[in-house]
């Protein structure tokens, strides 16, 4: 085997390695450092640091799961968190009110269209001091979306977690479940 | 002369002398009569975008602004004004925009930068140019030619063995094509004047809007992606070309009370979405501009504090702190601007300060929707966490 194929075949192990496809089951399960414990199952897409969950297929419910934002990162573009954008980047120092208009400046730059606050309030992540945000949006189509949201900071990192659906019907539908995901969520150190 | 530069010369001349008749001028009311052509096919193509268009959230749905857009266009365009259908779309970028079946474009972010009635009726008249001369369709001809006319290249090139004719051939023909749109857009700055000229417009208002332009455009971070332009940048030839030729033209109105009052109830939106491009530098500069209009107010004097807050370089969050202050003796000052200098306040060690601003916004928003998370960061600020 020669030297570039055996390179080749170690990094793409390696990528294997970091992202995980597949059926995530009920019960405790980790995730990037996070212990959640969903009641149903859920699909998994994605690699460390931003995990996309999903039922009935992202365009009807997603989870998405940001985990070890550093200083200086952006929130939802894991591609691109270390290049340059003036300003939509995470800050280790940012009090509640920023990360939410971080939050709301990222989902505009993703596409959302007239991303809206509708709540935010403090909240309880294990013993850490996080925050819960629900969201209002609408997709390029016009279909309207809610989200709700939570997140904390450990270790001078975001932690983020968004569950999102269009508001008629798939909201509701799994609500439920996120609140109580939600609820049981805890970081690992 | 080298063999491949001789035979790179004849092919791009090949590519100048194969550009093909420009379609004759529009004329008004026109629509493509044989349905087996390319502009039928493209007018066909123009149906579904408009469509998208009336349905997109980003569409600005102000029936008055939108009727104002179409009354200054039917002012500008005088025939043509039937042919014409506006939309105006949220987008904080200086654009705007001509289909080839009369559907316009036009961005917020242009209606945030313009001063004047006779600045807009100069960019509706560019506009038209492009309906009224076909352009797109000019356009997209020319694209297609020069791509069979590369692709021919390429494989002669290749059969040749002189990869260098198809790479200069390539270069040759791009850069026409690049020359051609310059020269569309020269033609189209020739007929906005002229139209904005016939309507009675002051005929220094393009000088006037490029030059501002060119003082966006020379601070553009060329790292970041959110320049402005939506589509071709600003120049200084272009400033100054047009400021030039304004001068040599009887003057005439610029209805900038008119315009002012249109758009000043959706300034603060557009200022918001302008931040948000997260471009400082340029927003700066637009700011700054903004500022010394006669029309300045608490709006743009927060939204300049605002940038400063979200810029947080040296010595901002004091400019911001300066910024919030001002605004904030303006009777009609939005209450955010409380919520936003308390912010600063804490970051500046100002504790009980910060904290009368947040009392002082709930008061002032009871129902603010992050009224949980203030009432909390009062109670850390009061009890020194």
């Amino acid at each position: 085997m020669s030297f570039r194929l055996s390179v080749f075949l170690l990094v793409l192990a390696l990528l294997s390695a970091c992202s995980s496809n597949g059926l995530i089951r009920p019960g405790p399960t980790e995730v990037d450092g996070l212990s959640l414990r969903p009641s149903i199952a859920w699909s998994q897409r994605g690699a460390k640091g931003e995990r996309q969950w999903t039922i009935d297929g992202p365009q009807l419910n997603a989870l998405e799961i940001y985990t070890g934002i550093k200083d200086g990162e952006h929130v939802f573009k894991f591609d691109v968190r270390n290049k340059r954008d003036e300003g939509l980047l995470f800050r280790a120092n940012m009090n509640t009110l920023e990360l939410q208009e971080l939050i709301i400046a990222g989902l505009k730059e993703a596409g959302a269209v007239d991303p809206q606050s509708q709540q935010l309030s403090p909240a309880k992540v294990g013993n850490l001091d996080g925050f819960r945000i629900e969201l209002r949006f609408a997709n390029a189509q016009g279909l309207r979306y809610r989200a709700l949201g939570l997140g904390f900071i450990a270790n001078d990192r975001l932690q983020f977690l968004l569950y999102y659906a269009p508001e008629e019907y798939y909201f509701d539908r799994y609500l439920g479940e996120v609140e109580r995901l939600f609820a049981g969520v805890r970081w690992r150190d | 002369m080298n063999l491949r530069i001789v035979l790179a010369s004849t092919l791009s001349a090949l590519l100048l002398a194969c550009a093909g008749t420009p379609p004759s001028p529009a004329p008004v009311n026109y629509q493509p009569s044989d349905a087996s052509t390319d502009e039928a096919g493209l007018w066909a193509q123009m149906v579904k975008v408009e469509q998208t268009l009336a349905h997109s959230p980003a569409r600005v749905h102000d029936a008055g602004l939108e009727q104002y857009l179409l009354e200054v266009s039917c002012r500008v365009a005088a025939d043509y004004c039937q042919d014409l259908r506006i939309y105006l779309m949220r987008e904080p970028f200086f654009n705007a925009a001509m289909y080839p079946n009369g559907v316009m474009i036009v961005w917020t972010g242009l209606l945030l930068r313009v001063e004047d009635e006779a600045q807009l009726a100069f960019v509706l008249g560019h506009e038209l140019s492009h309906y009224r001369h076909r352009d797109t369709l000019a356009r997209w001809r020319r694209i297609k030619r020069t791509e069979s006319i590369l692709a021919g290249l390429s494989v002669a090139g290749g059969a040749f063995g002189a990869g260098l004719v198809g790479v200069a051939g390539a270069i040759s023909g791009y850069a026409a094509l690049f020359a051609y749109g310059r020269d569309l857009e020269r033609r189209a700055d020739d007929y906005g004047l002229q139209r904005l000229q016939q309507a009675g417009y002051d005929p220094s208002a393009p000088g006037r809007l490029w030059s501002a332009m060119w003082e966006e455009d020379k601070v553009r971070d060329k790292e970041l992606l959110s320049g402005i332009f939506g589509t071709h940048p600003a120049t200084e030839e272009r400033a100054t070309e047009l400021t030039q030729r304004g001068a040599e033209l009887p003057p005439g109105d610029s209805q900038r009370e008119r315009y002012q009052q249109r758009i000043a109830p959706s300034r603060a939106q557009w200022l918001d979405d302008e931040l948000g491009r997260r471009h400082y530098i340029q927003s700066e500069v637009l700011l700054n501009r903004l500022l010394r209009q006669p029309e300045a107010d608490a709006t743009t004097r927060y939204a300049l504090a605002e940038l400063y807050r979200l810029r947080a370089s040296d010595g901002d969050l004091q400019r911001a702190r300066a910024a919030y202050d001002a605004v904030l003796t303006d009777p009609n000052a939005s209450p955010n601007a409380y919520r936003q200098r308390a912010q600063v306040r804490t970051k500046l060690g100002d504790r009980s300060g910060a904290s009368r601003d947040y009392a002082h916004y709930l008061r002032k928003v009871p129902d603010a929707p992050e009224r949980p998370v203030i009432e909390q960061m009062i109670e850390q600020l009061e009890s020194g966490r």
